[in-house]
């Protein structure tokens, strides 16, 4: 499965396309880390435990959205785009999007 | 009288500490920066990618860095905040995201000759890590597509 | 789902490439060289500033605003409180305590009389009293099971007295619905420095509270002092609210009443002064 945010695969043709695809995840943080966030929050710096909070929650996303472009028949999804949203008090929305194509 | 002292402590050793670790980033992101000065991140998509050259890949890179702000910044944005004018408690916050996410983006990806396409979106997180409704931390993502010639 | 321009044919048709030449910023224009340590300061500064002017003109029309209201308007005032105070009389204790009070009055001058003062025991487990707008003082069960003799309640009705006196129920009312507005104007936004600015007004607040005391201690031991020539309910009331108080010294800095050691140390300085 190819990703990419340009409007093809460089090196590659794309043959056809099969419209947009989309995932997402809302995650929430644990306690565990928010209760170190706010210690981290006094010195500033770095919340590695959101960072990666975060990082994982794009990977499913991510994943969501490729998987429904191999349902669609497709193998790659070209032109993606992130977004990221607080819906509630300490949980993010992170959504993707893009299209999915059938290259060689 | 308590609440005064714990006050005091925090801005002060949020001062020192935060000043220290601020330096510090800021020192590894220019190092970093000067190291992967070869590889080109551009905004681009069309007329960067050397058509001359067979490609071996292009992927999805992606970076993303969570920050979050001192208390001693805190109490001075909330006076900027009073007077109005220039927020320079933040400016550096959002500079440390954004910067250290595209060095992320880069770093994370498989080695590649240029990124393109490379966007950069900023997001206030989690309100319950900071209490008070202000902007405590910034996660700044960074993504594009690294492209890798095949070495002929 | 527009249809997808066939890039692949287009980028054959133009082949070009823009070079890439590496190059640092060496200047970071997003951030604004300040001391931020500095501008704390100055923005501090210019907030206690504010702070006081915005201090200084509520003391100064408060007092100005306290004496000219009517006691009429007053009882109309007082009757707001009613709810809040008035639950449980102990009629027994009303009727002990109103009869010191009236011996009490005898010794006032004719301005004070006029307030119509009168008291009322509440049951309730506090250890305090507080004068009403209107001329009602609130006594609660609480602190006449720590006061024995009829001294001492006559050193607590003579307190509170002086305060209607002074008249610093009203002022301390009108403070309180002044500071009531301007943290319902400001804390719109509940940030860390509105709520530092409140809690520095409070302990201003406090500082004026512990005055207005003291001036009511002494108007007190005069009155006791010129109608029965003797002043020990004074000295033996304050060492029982000493001996219940056992916050520190640092506290009180920031409480509404002066250390109860600082009490007795002015009362019988004045005594002694009287003798």
């Amino acid at each position: 499965m190819f990703i990419t945010n340009v409007q093809s695969v460089p090196g590659k043709t794309i043959v056809d396309h099969f419209g947009l695809v989309s995932g997402s995840t809302v995650r929430a943080k644990h306690i565990g880390r928010d209760i170190m966030a706010s210690f981290k929050n006094i010195v500033g710096g770095e919340l590695k435990g959101y960072s990666e909070l975060l990082d994982e929650a794009r990977k499913q996303a991510t994943e969501r959205m490729t998987d429904q472009a191999k349902s669609l028949g497709a193998n790659a999804v070209i032109n993606v785009r992130y977004s990221t949203s607080s819906v509630a008090q300490g949980a993010s929305e992170i959504y993707v999007y893009g299209t999915a194509v059938r290259v060689e | 009288m308590e609440q005064l002292i714990l006050f005091v402590v925090l801005v002060v050793s949020g001062y020192m500490v935060g000043t220290f670790l601020e330096k510090r980033h800021y020192r590894s992101i220019e190092k970093r920066e000067t190291d992967l000065i070869r590889l080109p991140v551009v905004t681009l998509e069309e007329d960067v990618i050397d058509e001359t050259k067979k490609i071996r890949y292009a992927v999805l890179a992606k970076g993303n860095a969570v920050i979050s702000i001192d208390y001693f910044k805190r109490f001075l944005s909330s006076l900027q905040n009073i007077f109005g004018g220039n927020v320079t408690a933040y400016q550096t916050l959002v500079d440390r995201a954004r910067r250290e996410a595209v060095l992320r983006m880069i770093e994370q990806a498989p080695p590649s000759d240029i990124i393109t396409n490379a966007r950069i979106e900023t997001s206030a997180i989690g309100q319950s890590a900071n209490r008070r409704k202000s902007v405590g931390s910034v996660e700044a993502f960074a993504y594009g597509t690294a492209v890798k010639y095949k070495d002929d | 789902m527009a249809v997808l321009r066939p890039l692949h044919t287009e980028l054959l048709l133009n082949i070009k490439m823009i070079k890439f030449t590496p190059k640092t910023v060496t200047e970071n224009l997003n951030i604004v060289k300040t001391s931020p340590l500095k501008q704390c300061f100055i923005l501090l500064a210019g907030l206690l500033a504010i702070i006081f002017v915005f201090y200084f003109l509520l003391g100064l029309s408060v007092s100005w605003i306290a004496p000219h209201i009517s006691p009429a308007f007053e009882k109309k005032i007082g009757r707001l409180f009613e709810d809040r105070f008035y639950q449980n009389e102990n009629m027994d204790e009303s009727k002990r305590l109103r009869a010191i009070l009236n011996n009490l009055l005898k010794g006032v001058d004719e301005e004070t009389k006029a307030f119509g003062i009168e008291v009322r025991v509440e049951n309730n487990p506090m250890i305090n009293a507080v004068a009403l707008p209107g001329g009602t003082i609130v006594v609660f069960s609480g602190l006449l099971k720590e006061i024995k003799s009829d001294n001492e309640a006559a050193f607590v009705l003579a307190h509170e007295i002086g305060h209607f006196k002074n008249r610093d129920h009203l002022k301390g009312l009108g403070r309180g619905l002044v500071l009531l507005t301007a943290s319902v104007f400001l804390t719109g936004n509940d940030s860390i420095a509105t709520n530092f600015i409140f809690s520095q007004i409070g302990n201003l607040e406090m500082k004026f509270s512990r005055k207005q005391e003291k001036e009511a201690d002494l108007f007190a031991l005069h009155l006791i002092y010129d109608m029965t020539g003797q002043a020990d309910g004074a000295a033996s009331f304050m060492k029982v609210i000493a001996s219940q108080d056992k916050r520190s010294n640092l506290s009180y800095y920031f409480a509404s009443h002066p250390h109860p050691e600082t009490r007795m140390e002015y009362i019988n300085e004045e005594i002694a002064g009287l003798r």
